[in-house]
């Protein structure tokens, strides 16, 4: 009798551990598998390297599809990108209005985020690379003027960049929608280069 | 199937060969399973800073959130608010540990943590914004009506109040988020000062 309950307490036992691995590795996988993150909701309305403004959040358009847990004052963008060829560049102007950018990886998390607080001269100038774009780049710097773009190295060629601007009243809703469509955001031509041509499929 | 040799047998048979590994296959993958499942449909992880009945992710904007942060960001779809935006508070539970039902009045009082902008607003458990009569959803602090102090008092309500109100919808359940955009608030220990964020009071049910 106490053999058979240690056998099955065995059994338990061995179920358990295996249990905490399979809890791990779908843990980790969920990301990988999520057929409805933030960007395959996005894929939907927005192509990439294209400025576009969201619905507002429980918009009934959206069709279960909508991006939960949004700020009712804020109006948001996304832009969709794929610097696998060619790296994306945005610029926006500072206004009045409170205007944020945050660049998303999917699966990975925020790579960065900013706020028009740390606009240079009025301007937010921004280029997304990838690690050889960003070689490239620094290849061509003159060496006697200070960069002025900010470079970000996306962790993953595919991600998005949200964008929002605050209505801090109702009757300024227009306004932050102005903000974000004075968004700019599109793919940047790399100088050519010899050997550096070669773009991956993918 | 073995020969029952004893007659207690029948009852605490021990499965044998492929029936063992059945066993252990199927138990493993069940509790594995469910576990991953609970820990994504559930909304708090490890990464998680709370202040009172407050609780913020400030990882999910990073790239070093945990792999509970990331599976849920990635399942429910969320676009996080990046660490250099700012923050975001949710609330569940008023002060005293009860569910936010919209049955009840409440009243968030105090003072808001330095920003250069923030929103209180109030969504259903989906996080959808509460549809109501006046279509207002939230409240910013440009608009909010501040005390001798430089406090806060908004009340949060089906009905409307006087003074600063956050009305609520049809939806049986609610949750408050607080967003402070461009601030100091970091959130970078695990337990914030409760008092640097608001009360939550419940008041009147009816």
């Amino acid at each position: 009798m106490t053999h058979t309950v240690r056998d099955l307490a065995y059994l338990a036992v061995l179920g358990l551990v295996l249990g905490a691995i399979v809890h791990l590795a779908s843990m980790l996988a969920v990301p990988a598998l999520a057929a409805r993150d933030a960007d395959a909701r996005l894929a939907a309305l927005a192509p990439r390297h294209v400025l576009t403004v969201l619905p507002p959040p429980g918009d009934p358009a959206s069709n279960g599809l909508d991006i939960p847990e949004r700020d009712p004052a804020a109006v948001m963008a996304v832009c969709r990108f794929d610097v696998t060829s060619a790296p994306l560049r945005l610029r926006a102007a500072a206004s009045d209005t409170f205007l944020s950018l945050a660049f998303h990886s999917p699966g990975k998390g925020v790579f960065y985020a900013l706020t028009d607080r740390s606009a240079a001269r009025g301007q937010i100038d921004v280029i997304v690379v990838t690690q050889r774009q960003l070689e490239a780049l620094q290849a061509g710097d003159p060496e006697d003027e200070p960069v002025r773009e900010l470079r970000l190295l996306a962790p993953a060629p595919i991600g998005f960049v949200s964008i929002r601007a605050l209505a801090l009243e109702p009757g300024q809703m227009a306004e932050a929608e102005a903000t974000v469509r004075g968004v700019q955001c599109g793919p940047e031509a790399m100088p050519a280069r010899p050997g550096s041509a070669s773009a991956r499929p993918g | 199937m073995p020969v029952r040799s004893t007659p207690v047998a029948a009852a605490a048979e021990v499965p044998r060969g492929a029936w063992r590994v059945m066993l252990v296959l199927t138990l493993g993958a069940a509790t594995g399973l469910f576990a991953t499942w609970s820990a994504i449909t559930g909304s708090t992880g490890f990464g998680v800073v709370s202040a009172g009945p407050w609780e913020a992710s400030p990882r999910t904007g990073a790239l070093d959130a945990d792999p509970y942060m990331r599976a849920v960001v990635a399942r429910r779809g969320l676009m996080p608010l990046g660490l250099g935006e700012g923050i975001a508070f949710v609330a569940r539970r008023d002060d005293s540990g009860a569910p936010l039902v919209a049955s009840c009045d409440y009243r968030v009082a105090g003072m808001v943590p330095q920003a250069r902008v923030w929103t209180l607003s109030a969504q259903d458990p989906e996080g959808r914004p509460l549809a109501n009569p006046v279509g207002r959803h939230g409240m910013t602090s440009a608009e909010v009506v501040r005390d001798a102090g430089g406090g806060v008092q908004v009340a949060v309500s089906r009905e409307a109040q006087a003074g600063n109100w956050l009305p609520l919808g049809e939806a049986p359940h609610f949750s408050l988020v607080l967003r402070l955009y461009d601030t100091a608030v970091s959130g970078s220990g695990s337990v914030l000062e409760a008092a640097a964020l608001p009360r939550i009071q419940r008041e009147r049910c009816g």
